[in-house]
Order: C-alpha cells, then sequence, then structure tokens
C-alpha cells in the first residue's frame, strides 16, 4: 500500500533540490520546527510543499526568501502550528510504535551479529546456535538509547533555529550527547554477564517481522485516510 | 508602543476574504494587491498562516494549477461559507470603523 506522506516527501526532496544553499537552510529549519509541534506528519508535508513553491517562486523573482517569510521564523511556525490540524492519539501510538519497532528491531539485529562473531571468533563457526543470551547490558543500553534518540530529536526540532544560529547550543547538545553515550556504553559492558533469559533469535526476528508489517500498513492506511480528509 | 498584530489579524482576514471573493488567486498575488491598497508591511509569511486558517475553517478553498513561474500553484477560491463571513465582516467593519472614528476625533474640554 502506497503511502501518501512518503508520497509527498519524496516529490518535495526532489523540488528542494532547486533551492539555493540559504533558502534550503531556512525551510529545513522551519520543517524541522514544526516536526517538535502536535501537528500531524501528512500536513508538515503539505506546509513543504507550499513553502517550497513559495521559495522557488521568490528565487526566480530574484527575491530573498527571509524577506517574504517575514523576520521572525518561529513566529512564522507559531502560527501555523496554531491554526493546522493536530496529531490524533492513534497517530501518536502507532508513531511510537513505528520508532519502537525499527530501533529496537535494529539493535537486536546488531546484538544477534555481534553474539554471532562473538561465538565465531571464542569457539569456531561448529558452536552457533540459534538461542541469543538476553543480558541486563542489552535491556538496559537499549531502553536508554531508545530513550536518548527521541531525546536527540524532540532537542533538535524543538531547537532547530537556535542550533543554526549558535555555536553554544551546538557545544552543549554535543557534550551532553557524548556523555550519555559513553555512559550507555559503561552500563552495558558493566552489566553484559548478567544474562536475564535465552530465546531462539528465528522466532524472535519473525516476531519483529510481522510487528513491523502490521504497524507499517496501518500506519499507511491511516497516512491515506489524513490525505483524504485534508483540507 | 502599540501591538499592530492582535489588529493587522482579525482585520487582515476580512480583507483576504474579500481579495479572494473578487477573483481566484494564488498568495503572491494576493499580497500584492493587498500592498497596493496599503498593507505595506503584508508579506507572504503574514498571510500564509492565515489562508491555512480560513482554508480549515472552510472559508476558502483551493487546488493547484500548473504555474508559468516555478512549480504548481496553490490557487485559492472563496466558499458560500467565506461569502457569508465577508458580508458579516464588512457590516461589523462599517459599525465599528464608523465608532472609532467618532471616538479619535473626539476634542478635549
Amino acid at each position: 500500500m502506497a503511502n501518501a506522506t512518503k508520497i509527498l516527501c519524496k516529490e518535495n526532496n526532489e523540488q528542494e533540490k532547486q533551492l539555493t544553499k540559504e533558502n534550503n537552510k531556512i525551510l529545513t529549519d522551519i520543517i524541522v520546527y514544526l516536526y517538535s509541534s502536535n501537528l500531524c506528519e501528512y500536513d508538515i508535508q503539505v506546509i513543504r510543499k507550499e513553502l517550497l513553491g513559495m521559495a522557488i517562486e521568490s528565487q526566480l523573482r530574484g527575491k530573498d526568501f527571509a524577506t517574504v517569510v517575514g523576520g521572525d521564523y518561529k513566529d512564522f511556525c507559531n502560527e501555523l502550528i496554531k491554526n493546522g490540524r493536530k496529531k490524533t492519539g492513534y497517530e501518536k501510538v502507532l508513531e511510537f510504535l513505528y520508532v519502537l519497532a525499527f530501533g529496537i528491531g535494529a539493535l537486536f539485529l546488531y546484538e544477534i551479529v555481534l553474539h554471532m562473531i562473538g561465538i565465531i571468533v571464542k569457539k569456531g563457526v561448529n558452536d552457533l546456535s540459534l538461542q541469543l543470551p538476553i543480558t541486563l547490558g542489552f535491556v538496559v543500553s537499549t531502553i536508554g538509547a531508545v530513550i536518548i534518540a527521541y531525546g536527540v530529536v524532540r532537542f533538535i526540532s524543538k531547537n532547530s533555529f537556535e542550533l543554526t544560529l549558535g555555536k553554544k547550543y551546538k557545544i552543549i547538545f554535543i557534550c551532553a550527547f557524548s556523555v550519555v553515550s559513553t555512559a550507555l556504553i559503561l552500563l552495558r559492558v558493566h552489566f553484559n554477564s548478567v544474562i536475564l533469559f535465552s530465546v531462539n533469535f528465528l522466532y524472535l526476528a519473525a516476531f519483529w517481522a510481522i510487528t513491523l508489517i502490521i504497524v507499517k500498513f496501518l500506519s499507511d492506511q491511516y497516512s491515506n485516510h489524513l490525505a483524504k480528509t485534508h483540507k | 508602543m502599540f501591538d499592530k498584530s492582535q489588529l493587522m489579524r482579525g482585520t487582515l482576514e476580512g480583507c483576504i476574504l474579500k481579495v479572494i471573493s473578487t477573483e481566484v488567486t494564488y498568495g503572491y498575488e494576493i499580497v500584492e494587491k493587498l500592498k497596493s491598497y496599503g498593507f505595506q508591511d503584508v508579506s507572504e509569511g503574514t498571510i500564509y498562516p492565515l489562508l491555512v486558517r480560513l482554508e480549515k475553517k472552510t472559508l476558502i478553498s483551493s487546488e493547484f494549477r500548473p504555474s508559468p513561474l516555478g512549480p504548481n500553484r496553490k490557487y485559492y477560491f472563496v466558499t458560500e461559507e467565506g461569502l457569508s463571513m465577508l458580508h458579516s465582516f464588512v457590516e461589523y467593519w462599517s459599525n465599528i470603523s464608523k465608532a472609532v472614528d467618532r471616538i479619535l476625533n473626539l476634542e478635549g474640554k
């Protein structure tokens, strides 16, 4: 099933190539900031399409896009957020499940590969088994990584204008990210010997694949519903 | 200093409705028209959130049409509800502007 939001996003990515570097930066900051809001994703892509049109036209007229938008980008975005269609509880749950399914799935994949390499190096190919030990280190670092990833996305989108403008914000962000990431790695190493249980990774992969398919199907369906009901 | 934004917002919505009711038009053209009538500070960034709001309230409707300059343009047209709202705005503005004029012309005794 085609996903209306993704199709529109792809079209916008193509159009974006026509923008100058400065205009692209302004538009990216605006869209990233809108993503921090409660506006539904499909409508953000519609806004992006319309702003892209405005920016390209202003370029062709030889006018500055910054002047076209007006000086205060944050104020402009807040006006759009106030007037746009908000995410429903269902959309938020789907979004959360999508991120969770992809995020945890990717980390499991990484864990499986790492585990197999470890066995091959230590014991040889003959000792490979389908059982994957789930350690306390893996659980703690996975939960931490998901929370950090969510926090990083929220921070960047909420502060998109400040991050573009100020070095101070960038330094704070990089320092905080480095400290938390190091703490997670240390936790991972420290609790790696505590095995909680073992699981056959084929079952895990099957469960992950089914979850992904269901979540993707529901997301596509909802995205198309948003596209149909967009005014 | 007098905060223009509050007064501007409500007034501009009515004026945008009026401009769109005279002909099907697009963002840049609306701005140019508003400027030609004296709204010098207006930009596309000012009117775009208002157009989104008017469209959400189904006072205006829109469609993308080919543009001679750049990608497809979003053209706006007024709906029946929009015309009715415009009528109310014109009536209210006429009353309020007369009242404000009378007050501003008061001479101190």
